[in-house]
């Protein structure tokens, strides 16, 4: 899991897997993603208890995004 | 599983490690800091990686110790073995991002706090530099900076040091 000075660069990447190419996001959008109600939670001493159920969940952060399907493990985003 | 309770002083007292120091306490620290003998960290940190790993993965990230070893390597966002993912808070590089991504949620661990993470781009080797506080992005040198995974993120699990 990388970062890259462009989507041009990425392409370009000498391991680059075309079937991956659904996993290439501004930064920005990465961003939310980490952004997520458990990874803003990790330095909460009950984390371990409850930073599961924190809230935006990655479900809701990538519906937000517009993304999901195979690739990210949710349900695809409606069409 | 061991007691949940105890699972979280452990994982608490792994990541305020990282954060305080920029690398993961060994078991000994461990001991000392949850006030256990050096056994019984060992086995807490453990049976902490094999939860993070088994019926604790809804919490997200990659936890793992070097094969073999008791050495943790990898500590979402943190690595304790230096990557390409240099990261200074305040002006004071001392952490290094587990992934370009997981570098991306570790402003969130420094509340406040001017998060930079300065790499070289995998295709040229040219620089790229962001720069962070509190989740929101205050800069990114080049402005064209993408994130990519090169597994689905639904495989990542499969082997963390890979991915």
């Amino acid at each position: 899991m990388n970062l890259f000075r462009s989507e041009e660069h990425v392409r370009a990447w000498g391991s680059f897997d075309p079937e991956s190419a659904e996993g290439i996001m501004p930064v920005r959008d990465w961003i939310r993603y980490f952004s997520q109600g458990r990874m803003r939670a990790r330095l909460d001493p009950d984390f371990v208890i409850s930073g599961a159920s924190r809230r935006p969940s990655k479900d809701e952060v990538l519906a937000d995004l517009g993304r999901g399907g195979p690739y990210w493990g949710t349900p695809a985003p409606p069409a | 599983m061991a007691d949940l309770g105890l699972l979280a002083r452990t994982y608490h007292a792994i990541q305020t490690g990282f954060v305080r120091d920029g690398r993961a306490p060994h078991y000994t620290d461990l001991a000392t800091t949850l006030g256990l003998a050096p056994e019984e960290a060992r086995r807490a940190q453990r049976e902490l990686l094999a939860a993070l790993n088994g019926p604790l993965a809804s919490l997200g990230g990659a936890h793992w110790a070097h094969p073999d070893t008791d050495y943790i390597v990898g500590f979402s966002p943190f690595s304790n073995l230096p990557t390409q993912y240099a990261i200074a808070i305040d002006g004071q590089q001392r952490w290094y991002g587990q992934c370009g991504l997981e570098s991306l949620a570790v402003s969130w661990l420094f509340p406040g706090k001017e998060v930079r993470i300065e790499a070289r781009c995998l295709d040229c080797a040219e620089p790229l530099s962001l720069r962070m506080r509190d989740g929101e992005l205050l800069a990114a040198d080049p402005d064209s900076i993408v994130g990519h995974s090169n597994v689905p993120l639904s495989r990542a699990a499969e082997n963390w040091p890979h991915t």
